[in-house]
């Protein structure tokens, strides 16, 4: 018996320079009681295929032939209200975004009785059932949840209300859109858990979208993998990631840097000719001597918020004693769950935010004690990369003017400006005919690229990178860390490196320091690290880590 | 420094078309570029349109209907009230275009100020604000009024008032938003300073939607500078203005309809106008609209 039967689907959309395919012929069998799940890059279909099973294509987008058959109806075929009677008791959806997902003013009490308004029952009935279904995705508390707002929930646990949300109905078929992407590693893997426990208990299909290869591994019976707009390989998941046949998915395998078991600078990208990629490890750690200075030295530095409301005030320690130096051309990976103080201490040490105790040196200048116009020149040689490669480019300026700013605030004079950014945009590996865009015109990786040139900019000797791959795709990732690895040892450059993808970190960072709420819990070199570690929550988070789809 | 980004693009003339024809496409939006368009037409070649004078006033053809030689006829004292009709519409654009320019400059400012500045002065601009917004535009009309006599200068000051605060609530609340955002960090972490990140990266940011607001907010400061001169605390008369030609209508409109109807009809037509183009404008711009 098949859930879920998508035969030669073919759907484009009308933009302005005309029709764009964005599925082609696509086939495949969702069928009863499994998760399947979908892998592929960002634009290689993903959403739009979701869009039409769920009957919520955009209005410039259409299917154009092929079937989508759920449960024995033809869904191409069903008017707009037949649809509706679909969504939600047999077809639901959970998304990448929990705080989208929630409506912010309604109580979760109230959100999950609304989603039953088809039920003829007692409002205390309805809510009954809600109780049930937040035990079920272990929330504490199930009863007492029900009168609070979304707000008041942490992203995991918002993410699990959305689960249990999309469960409540008991659907034949769950989609599943990335819904774990936004978590930390050890959130993901309970997420996973219990979406696995709850789908044999329900007895439902999953069609899990995902761009991360091990949690496909992790949890999908079978899977198909997409790329650009097609479905190219389809099978079990044990004979796609163990016997790829097509080309894509074993770049795809080998992009993966949890798949490189030794550590290596280079990492593999889709232009690597398949197979021919060669590990370069690392070089072994200087030996430091006594007189080395340090170029930069944080002590016990501490970093509070007051939380004042109006009757009580709460200090929240954002940063909690750290210590920690880091020498010219040395990386240091900045490992720790959300909300561990990491962002905040890299902003503390670029001054962008004040500490409340200890001390901030770099070069002997106590960074936090510095006048305007020395503060200018530390400027120039601290740059911070930001975690979200478009939302940290000024949405109205050109490419080359985003790249001119750092010359133009510091007002540096007698170069030529124009040579001097299309030296640095062919360093980044972005050709000259990317100068004249606009950020919104970049993809995710051209888009960091940019922030990496723009930050190399004034050859600062500190780079503060902040999740500076995240929401990048396995080999667009592997292109920028590349990047970057190249760029540190060409111009000797120092690197806080924060993170939450321990399998990215190995391959960056010479040491490692797993930050856990606001402290330093644990720090060292990169492999004894991942070979050895100490203190509790690295193991937790090394053994929440999952592994490569080669590993099973 | 940041002249590159200002430089004419190559393509700038078709970067100018491409709205202007989103716009025709709307039915509304054509009308209200047609409305408004005729309007400016008749306001500047007010004296190509017509010959008479709109002042000179001439006693034995007064109260005449509309005729041949008066087109909309003319009123108690004679005066061509076409001839007044279009050269009130020349008073009623410049105060409007006027007093929304200069509210706009203030509204901004005083908006990237309070948004951006420290917390005390933010309060002190809201309080501010809210104290300039709690008094009724007639009740703030009549005491300036009072103060500085009717006048044209007393409308436009008025119009500032009334209008300052929601366009400087408008850009603190967007400024606020941006504040905090990833690319204003990076400019700060570059080393910017305050102007520079305001001006740059700020300002271009919140100005567009605050551009359609005002073309919106354009039949409103009409309707205060004709209600002003209706109640005679605005244009001093014989000055025309579509207020005291509606006034004069108003005072004989029982035998001598056409002179409120010459000065209604041209309020209604302009505002008519401005709000379907400023609706228009805001479909076409918002980009929260856009694509979808």
């Amino acid at each position: 018996m098949t859930t879920l039967r998508i035969d030669n689907l073919n759907v484009s959309f009308d933009t302005e320079a005309g029709a764009f395919h964005a599925l082609k012929n696509v086939s495949f069998n969702v069928p009863e009681n499994t998760i399947v799940g979908i892998v592929g890059e960002s634009g290689c279909g993903k959403s739009t295929l979701i869009n039409s099973i769920l009957g919520l294509l955009a209005d410039n987008g259409r299917i154009d032939s092929g079937d989508i058959e759920f449960e024995g109806q033809d869904l191409t075929r069903l008017d707009a209200t037949a649809m509706r009677a679909l969504r939600g008791p047999r077809i639901s959806a959970v998304f990448q975004d929990p705080m989208g997902a929630l409506n912010p003013v309604l109580s979760v009490g109230e959100q999950m009785r609304n989603i039953q308004y088809r039920d003829d029952r007692s409002k205390a009935d309805k809510d009954a059932r809600s109780v049930e279904m937040l035990e079920a995705v272990k929330i504490p508390n199930a009863s007492e949840a029900l009168a609070r707002y979304p707000h008041e929930f942490s992203g995991g646990m918002k993410q699990r209300i959305a689960i249990a949300m999309a469960l409540m109905m008991r659907p034949g078929l769950l989609i599943a859109d990335e819904p774990t992407t936004a978590l930390d590693a050890t959130l993901e893997v309970v997420t996973l858990d219990l979406l696995k426990e709850l789908q044999e208990q329900i007895g439902c299909s999953v069609l899990f979208i995902s761009h991360h290869l091990g949690v496909i591994a992790e949890l999908c019976d079978e899977v198909a993998v997409m790329y650009g707009g097609e479905v190219v390989e389809r099978g079990t998941t044990q004979q796609v990631f163990h016997n790829p046949h097509h080309d894509y998915t074993r770049r795809l395998l080998e992009c993966d840097p949890a798949n490189q078991r030794e550590r290596t600078r280079r990492l593999p990208t889709m232009n690597d000719e398949p197979g021919s990629f060669q590990p370069q490890p690392a070089p072994p750690a200087p030996v430091r001597s006594a007189e080395e200075k340090p170029l930069l030295t944080v002590r016990d530095a501490e970093v509070t918020f007051t939380n004042s409301s109006l009757f009580n005030k709460r200090i929240i320690r954002g940063v909690d004693g750290v210590s920690f130096d880091l020498y010219a051309g040395e990386t240091i990976g900045l490992v720790g769950e959300s909300g561990s103080g990491k962002t905040t201490l890299a902003r503390a040490t670029a001054r962008l935010n004040a500490i409340s105790g200890g001390s901030i040196t770099f070069e002997g200048q106590k960074v936090h004690s510095l006048g305007p116009s020395d503060m200018r020149g530390l400027r120039r040689d601290i740059s911070m990369m930001f975690q979200d490669p478009i939302g940290s480019l000024s949405p109205r300026m050109k490419v080359k003017d985003l790249v001119a700013e750092p010359f133009r605030i510091h007002r540096v004079s007698g170069i030529d400006l124009d040579a001097e950014i299309s030296r640095l945009l062919t360093l980044a590996g972005l050709g000259p005919e990317f100068a004249d865009r606009f950020p919104h015109q970049l993809s995710g990786g051209q888009a960091r690229r940019v922030g990496v040139a723009r930050a190399i900019a004034l050859r600062p000797k500190l780079i503060i990178a902040d999740e500076p791959t995240a929401g990048l795709d396995v080999s667009v990732q592997g292109g920028v860390l590349n990047l970057l690895n190249d760029l540190r040892e060409e111009l000797d450059l120092a690197m806080i490196f924060i993170t939450h993808n321990l399998n990215v970190v190995r391959h960056v960072a010479d040491r490692i320091a797993v930050m856990y709420q606001g402290k330093i819990v644990e720090m060292g070199d990169a492999e004894d690290i991942f070979g050895s570690p100490a203190h509790d929550y690295t193991k937790k988070l090394l053994s929440a880590n999952l592994a490569g789809p080669g590993s099973h | 420094m940041s002249e590159a980004i200002f430089n004419p693009a190559p393509g700038r003339l078709a970067e100018l078309w491409r709205p202007i024809r989103k716009i025709l496409r709307e039915p509304l939006g054509a009308l209200g570029l047609f409305l408004v368009l005729l309007v400016i037409f008749g306001a500047v070649f007010a004296d190509l349109l017509t010959g008479w004078d709109p002042t000179k006033i001439n006693p034995r053809d007064r109260f005449q209907g509309p005729n041949p030689t008066h087109l909309m006829g003319t009123d108690q004292l004679g005066r061509d009230l076409f001839a007044r009709v279009l050269y009130g519409g020349r008073i009623a654009l410049f105060v409007a275009l006027v007093s929304t320019g200069v509210s706009l400059v203030i509204g901004i400012i005083l908006g990237l100020i309070a948004g951006y500045g420290p917390r005390w002065l933010d309060n002190l601009l809201i309080l501010l604000f809210d104290a300039m917004k709690s008094f009724p535009t007639v009740m703030l009309a009549l005491a300036l009024v009072t103060l500085m006599g009717p006048s044209l200068t007393a409308v436009m000051v008025v119009i500032v008032l009334v209008t300052v605060p929601g366009y400087a609530r408008i850009i603190r609340t967007q400024t606020i938003a941006l504040k905090t955002s990833e690319y204003v960090t990076a400019a700060q972490s570059m080393g910017a300073s305050s102007a520079r990140i305001l001006r740059l990266h700020i300002l271009p940011n919140v100005i567009g939607p605050l551009v359609i607001l005002a073309s919106m907010d354009i039949p409103v400061v009409i309707g205060i500078e004709a209600g002003m001169s209706f109640l005679g605390l605005g244009v001093r008369p014989p000055t025309p203005s579509w207020g005291s030609i509606l006034n004069d209508g108003f005072t004989n409109i029982r035998d001598t309809a056409w002179i409120a109807i010459a000065g209604g009809v041209p309020i209604i037509i302009t505002t008519l106008g401005f709000t379907f183009l400023g609706e228009t404008l805001r479909d076409v711009f918002d980009p929260r609209l856009k694509g979808r």
